[in-house]
């Protein structure tokens, strides 16, 4: 359970990281929190020969509001969002979610961004910005390019990140709008990574209509999956037991989850329904101000 | 106000937790050897195959690497592994390193040895292995068809194979109002213990001695093993043990630390081999996987007529010269009848060898094998029969006044109240309430339920043929300044004996136990005895521990005399010091310290020791057991334990019908362990149990595929419970002290793990019993839920 012999380097700067970056291309990979990287390299399931450690990065390392937006930079620890006031304030589903991530030593560790660049499908942080919305800023030695997180995931463990870039902040949107959030996710023991997981964030009308609503799945796909159309038949309507059937229904189909040693594709798929209706509900309730609690 | 820390019945905090928790610890890897080489091993990728070739020129040729060393060059330093223990059963002839054959996938087919384990590691690609790949024997049906033999020169695929019929079962079913019959199986898991296994061997090539430091639970039990394996005087062999973390049963042998020794000894430098997670759980060793067909009569007040088990065990590649697990089978043929009186008895037990890792002890060692499907039947008979499973159990129960109670299998009981142990359980519970409770809450679709599983813990083993034999041997000794310690080899694996065996001697001594220390670990500081296994710690341990202390006593008690001039019957030990009974005058007393000096120091033993009694402060019993029975009777029947702790374990669960998900709300025990030494750690030792029942009927569960290759050797797959899988969990405690031992103490290691299992499951078909559940294969999983209640809803609706 030793990994194999690497390089390693520590730099002081994103400048600097982005230079180690280019310079070592394929063989290059970083390490910020190291909860996913390290057990697999000491499993050798995967031997970088170059490690660039960018915990030095300290810039980026913060949670900012920025009047319509907060920004999350890539090296802030899961803990910090765990409990950062801002957070709690303007993202709740955020808040809501980061428990789940592993337990309280993990998540001290375990970064926002490497989170994200993980890309393990079901993962709570890729989940909740897909549900949030939100833009990614990825740096390489030449540009800083933005990239809305629905294009970010490309397939399991893969993201739209080239070797020679680097995630360096995130921007999440504040909704303005009578809102609420929801996240659950089931798994055998607290901490495990998800069976399936469902976050929503929807927003109503001074009628509790549905204005806007992102449902999204994990567990059940190679990338985190919005449940997209939604807006189309669910926007304009009241929450009622026919919706939520149709949530189920619409779910059933796009769902295309996979069997592995602790659960069946036929029991993600049954998973996937049931927190899908109990997501939407629960952030409905929210919105409407029923319950700050779930139930 | 100073705490009083002195004597039985006081929850002492624990002595070792200070150094403990302040990383004071030392584990065996801590430890550094100048020149220290440390150990990779190469291991099968499959699950039966022979060796074709083996080539290590690249690896060799690797900087760094040191030696490499097949199973076939390792023949010139060592034999096959010895058996460990053996109740009739078949011996296999296998080594620490596969010779010809592998039986298993991760069995040591190459060691490696160099300069850093990150070279070793990248070694073991290097080296390549050649098989002719045979057909793999995974399940209990591979192995009797016979897909393939293990040992074809056995014929068979079974290394235990035996019937004990005591009066005449058929009669008695024949003759029965009512009979219920069942198979119940229980899936593959282990002990895991924090700390996996470690060995650090080193060799004198010119005093030829050897000092073997490893985490094992049994020290001189392991220098035997190491002797008789490597065929090297035990006189010249050492073993040491340091923090251990955890054992469960799974440290009681040596076979992968065999390999570090021929390394040693092969190379004359010091040698690690640190066993990672991965390892430790592909190659075991493993317990449980079982089917269970249980066939019960009942008369017409619901009283046992007849109890029939076949008991068929899937113990892997072996379960004797690896680790000792075969007979766990045998232990569970002579406890079926459990806490109930059973007036004829047939029991068939098999035990089949399989491409599956080594069979070994865990937690329970059988007596869970005994518990599971009976309480399980208990609870199904009950259902059919429309009473209440308390009820049930209660009509069978072996009485108070009947103890110490002759069980028909064999084992004699000696004491408890089984009756009590239930009527503390429901009382603190409010049934009717609970079952009130449960009906509202069904209406709003919440399902929760209650299990109830009885227990009787055997414990303090003494098996003949091997080296689990029982018997102990401790010496207490006091020091010049009148303080005292305890030598034994009796392993700390965390059990809190650091704290508890100077509580015995405090009991005896009247001092403080921070003046008392138990020392343990050396096979050449402590005499030689047994380490503990079968929770026969409070049996054997504590009772040569308190005979030696009062040995000690005595003599320090003539000597007292002698230096006041005063009858030895008429003086008392209090508060470290030797007196006149009942007085309080200085002149009338003597110190423990000041014995201690006049006796080694100022002025010495000539003058301060009366004729007859040797100087020595110290004095070493070896306790052995008035109620083992070694010579079988007609039946074949033996008596191998000496106490048995009981209880009444009462799950509390919640099941979401939506998800299948299973949340133990809630454990509510009742206890009777006989004499409590400290009642803290009797609760933490029934907590840890239960939490290792959790986890086998809910979580954890050793994956094979078809081609016997195991699917989840890794923390992410294997899923043990953490602190947040386990429920709230809150213990009664009664004493009904053992006649069998000096202090009426029992040893209690394994109960919580042998009934919680089947109060889950109990407790998961009460939630369910609207759809008419019954709980089948384990474990438990939210799937199995969910399929367990589609089916019956489909049986309810066809009835």
């Amino acid at each position: 359970m030793k990994p194999v012999k690497f390089d390693y380097y520590s730099p002081k700067t994103v400048d600097e990281a982005l230079t180690l970056l280019e310079e070592a291309g394929f063989d290059g990979k970083i390490i910020a929190g190291g909860q996913s990287l390290v057990p697999i390299m000491n499993m050798r399931l995967s031997s970088p020969e170059c490690l660039i450690d960018i915990n030095q990065l300290h810039d980026l390392q913060f949670i900012e509001f920025d009047s319509d937006k907060v920004k999350i930079g890539a090296l802030t620890r899961q803990a910090e969002v765990e409990r950062s006031d801002v957070v709690q304030k303007h993202l709740g589903l955020l808040s809501e979610a980061v428990p789940f991530i592993g337990h309280v030593q993990t998540r001290n560790r375990g970064t926002f961004g490497g989170s994200l660049v993980h890309a393990d499908p079901t993962a709570e942080i890729p989940l909740s910005l897909m549900a949030l919305g939100g833009t990614l800023h990825i740096a390489s030695k030449e540009e800083v390019r933005e990239v809305n997180v629905e294009d970010f995931f490309i397939t399991y463990l893969t993201t739209d990140i080239m070797p020679n870039e680097m995630l360096t902040e995130i921007h999440i949107p504040i909704e303005q709008e009578r809102n609420g959030y929801s996240f659950y996710e089931i798994s055998r023991r607290h901490g495990d990574f998800a069976l399936v997981a469902s976050a929503c964030q929807l927003t109503i009308d001074h009628l509790d209509r549905i204005t806007n609503v992102r449902l999204v799945l994990g567990g059940v796909e190679a990338t985190p999956l919005l449940i997209e159309g939604a807006n189309e038949w669910m926007n304009g309507e009241v929450l009622s037991d026919s919706l939520l059937q149709k949530v189920e229904d619409i779910v059933d189909e796009m769902v295309d989850p996979e069997s592995d040693i602790h659960a069946t594709a036929e029991y993600r798929r049954h998973l996937s329904k049931k927190l899908a209706v109990r997501t939407v509900k629960s952030a409905y309730e929210r919105a409407r101000g029923e319950a700050n609690e779930r139930s | 106000m100073v705490t009083v820390k002195k004597g039985l019945g006081v929850s002492l905090k624990r002595k070792e937790d200070i150094r403990l928790l302040t990383g004071n610890g030392q584990f065996t890897d801590d430890i550094e050897k100048p020149g220290m080489l440390h150990l990779a091993i190469v291991r099968s990728p499959h699950a039966h195959a022979r060796i074709v070739n083996i080539d290590a020129s690249k690896a060799k040729k690797l900087p760094g690497v040191v030696a490499v060393l097949t199973g076939e060059e390792a023949l010139q330093y060592s034999g096959p592994l010895v058996p460990t223990i053996n109740i009739f059963n078949k011996v296999p002839e296998v080594y620490a390193i596969a010779y010809k054959k592998v039986r298993y996938v991760g069995e040591p087919v190459a060691v490696i040895a160099a300069e850093d384990r990150y070279i070793a590691e990248d070694a073991v690609d290097l080296i390549e292995v050649e098989y002719e790949v045979l057909p793999a024997v995974v399940t209990i049906e591979d192995a009797l068809e016979p897909k393939a033999l293990l040992y074809e020169e056995w014929g068979d695929n079974k290394q235990l194979e035996s019937r004990t019929t005591i009066g005449d079962i058929d009669d008695a079913f024949a003759n029965s109002e009512y009979v219920f019959e069942e198979t119940i199986t229980h899936n593959r898991y282990t002990g895991t213990p924090m700390e996996s296994r470690v060995c650090i061997a080193e060799y004198n090539p010119g005093s030829k001695k050897m000092t073997v430091t490893c985490s094992t639970q049994a020290p001189s039990q392991v220098r035997t093993l190491i002797a008789q394996t490597l065929q090297m005087p035990e006189h010249n062999i050492r073993v040491i043990a340091p923090d251990v973390g955890g054992g469960y049963g799974t440290k009681l042998q040596a076979n992968a630390e065999i390999i570090a020794c021929i390394m040693a000894r092969m190379l004359g430098k010091p040698v690690k081999w640190t066993e990672d997670r991965v390892e430790n759980i592909l190659t075991g060793v493993h317990s449980r996987d079982y089917t269970c067909t249980v066939k019960i009569g009942f008369d017409k007040d619901f009283r046992i007529t007849g109890l029939q088990a076949k008991l068929i065990g899937n113990i892997g590649v072996d379960g004797t010269c690896h680790a000792p697990g075969t007979p766990a089978l045998s232990v569970a043929g002579a406890y079926f009848p459990g806490p109930y009186k059973v007036p004829v008895y047939d029991v068939e037990i098999i035990g089949v060898v399989s491409n599956k890792a080594p069979y070994g002890a865990h937690r329970g060692y059988g007596k869970d094998i005994a518990n599971y499907p009976i309480e399980r039947m208990m609870d199904i008979a009950a259902r059919k029969l429309g009473i209440s499973p308390e009820e049930l159990r209660r009509r069978n129960f072996i009485k108070k006044d009947e103890f110490p109670y002759q069980q028909i299998s064999g084992p004699l009981y000696d004491s408890g109240d089984f009756d009590k142990l239930m009527d503390l359980v429901m009382d603190k519970i409010d049934y009717q309430n609970f079952k009130k409770k449960q009906l509202e809450l069904r209406k709003q679709g919440k399902y929760i339920g209650l299990g109830i599983a009885a227990m009787l813990e055997p414990s303090g083993a003494a098996v003949f043929n091997g080296i689990f034999n029982g018997y102990q041997a401790a010496t207490v000794r006091m020091t010049p300044e009148g303080h005292f310690q305890v030598l034994t080899s009796h392993q700390n694996i965390g059990q809190g004996v650091e704290t508890t065996i100077p509580q015995v001697v405090s009991q005896v001594m009247d001092v403080d136990i921070d003046d008392i220390r138990f020392v343990y670990g050396d096979t050449d500081i402590t005499p030689y005895g047994l380490g503990p296994f079968s929770s026969r710690g409070a049996t054997y341990t504590v009772s040569a521990v308190y005979e030696a202390a009062k040995m000690l006593k005595e003599k320090l008690l003539k000597i007292a005399g002698y230096l006041l001039k005063e009858d030895p019957e008429n003086l008392e030990m209090a508060n470290g010091t030797v007196r006149v009974k009942g007085t309080t005058n200085p002149e009338a007393a003597i110190s423990l310290k000041e014995i201690g000096n006049k006796v080694y120091l100022w002025p010495g033993p000539y003058a301060t020791v009366p004729e007859g009694i040797d100087c020595n402060l110290e004095a070493t019993y070896t306790w052995t057991s008035k109620v083992v029975k070694w010579e079988p009777d007609e039946h074949g029947r033996v008596n191998l334990y000496t106490t048995h702790p009981t209880g009444v374990f009462v799950a509390l669960v919640e099941v979401d019908i939506k998800t299948g998900l299973v949340k133990v709300d809630k454990f509510v025990v009742s206890h009777d362990c006989g004499t409590i030494i400290n009642p803290m750690i009797a609760d933490g030792q029934i907590a840890g149990g239960i939490a290792h029942g959790i986890g086998g009927v809910l979580l954890e569960d050793l994956a094979y595929d078809s081609n016997g290759l195991m699917t989840n050797p890794d923390f992410q797959h294997y899923l043990c419970p953490t602190a947040m899988d386990v429920s709230d969990i809150e213990t009664i405690h009664m004493q009904s002290p053992s006649p069998f031992t000096p202090l009426g103490t029992k040893g209690m290691g394994e109960g919580g793990t042998i009934p919680s299992p089947a109060a889950v499951a109990n407790a998961v078909e009460d939630a369910l019993s609207p759809f008419g559940v019954i709980v089948k294969d384990l474990p438990i999983t939210p799937e199995r839920v969910l399929e367990w209640i589609k089916q019956g809803e489909m049986q309810n609706v066809k009835s």
